[in-house]
């Protein structure tokens, strides 16, 4: 049996890196836009559309849009995460690395930063020098989209 | 006896007194994140700490230092163009800038050698950052 717990998964999006407690993880897969049900996509509340996943249809969030990053057709990967209703999916340039949580260290967010109003992530990981946007789906799922 | 510093800022001299610089670093590498505040370009990793970068250059492009000020709001990096000059603040004079020209950037000048340094206000700056 292998140890799946207390590991983070890096990816990045636009350039931007991330972290995600693969806890929050339910699958990683090939991102194909020709499987997401666009017919129901609100890009005003950053809704791409549905996907099928085990056997019922969950949210591909566009979170490019939900964070203020370009716009890509280049995704290359769909990640299912375990949101606060449920599963939804959004998809990704690429993934970095599966390391041991260990080998992050958790870095106070200057106040001075963000925006006030949206609070898109909690704190940063800084992993190998670089400090990585801590992904959390409870957070992201609760972002509007700028206008 | 105190220092100023002479630095050029997107094209621009400016001067700021040595006292408000916590480091100068050379080409550090700057980091991209999301929903930043307008403003703010991305931040810096120094010693374990995250500082964040003010966007203050027109062209986008980065100087090739970056100077950690420390403000009320905590240290903050600001890209400069190239060298900088330090010099005793008492071989320079300072004036107020008559209200018609004073912007976000400074409220006051060290004048040096017949050169005008407007004096940086970074809690300023800082303070009329919007959203």
């Amino acid at each position: 049996m292998t140890d799946s717990g207390n590991k983070k998964v890096v990816f990045r999006i636009a350039g931007v890196g991330f972290s995600l407690a693969v806890e929050s993880l339910m699958e990683i897969s090939e991102a194909r836009r020709s499987d997401i049900d666009t017919s129901v996509a609100d890009p005003d509340h950053g809704l791409l559309g549905l996907i099928s996943f085990r056997d019922d249809a969950i949210r591909v969030l566009d979170v490019r849009k939900l964070l203020d990053l370009p716009s890509s057709d280049d995704d290359s990967v769909l990640m299912i995460v375990i949101g606060t209703d449920g599963a939804w999916g959004f998809t990704i340039e690429k993934i970095d690395i599966v390391a041991h949580e260990g080998e992050f260290k958790e870095c106070v967010v200057p106040a001075l930063l963000l925006r006030d109003g949206q609070r898109p992530f909690a704190a940063l990981d800084v992993w190998q020098n670089e400090p990585l946007v801590r992904f959390d789906p409870a957070l992201i799922e609760q972002l509007k989209v700028s206008v | 006896m105190m220092k100023m510093i002479l630095l050029t800022l997107a094209g621009q001299k400016f001067s700021s007194s040595v006292e408000k610089i916590r480091h100068i670093l050379a080409e550090p590498e700057i980091f991209p994140l999301v929903c930043l505040r307008r403003g703010i370009c991305g931040i810096i990793l120094y010693e374990g700490e995250t500082i964040p970068v003010l966007d203050h250059q027109a062209s986008g492009d980065i100087g090739k230092y970056l100077v950690v000020f420390q403000s009320d709001y905590g240290d903050v990096g600001l890209s400069v163009d190239s060298g900088m000059t330090i010099v005793d603040a008492e071989d320079g004079s300072f004036e107020s800038v008559v209200s018609e020209e004073i912007d976000a950037l400074a409220s006051q000048v060290f004048s040096f050698k017949g050169v005008s340094y407007p004096l940086l206000d970074l809690n300023n700056i800082l303070t009329q950052l919007t959203d």
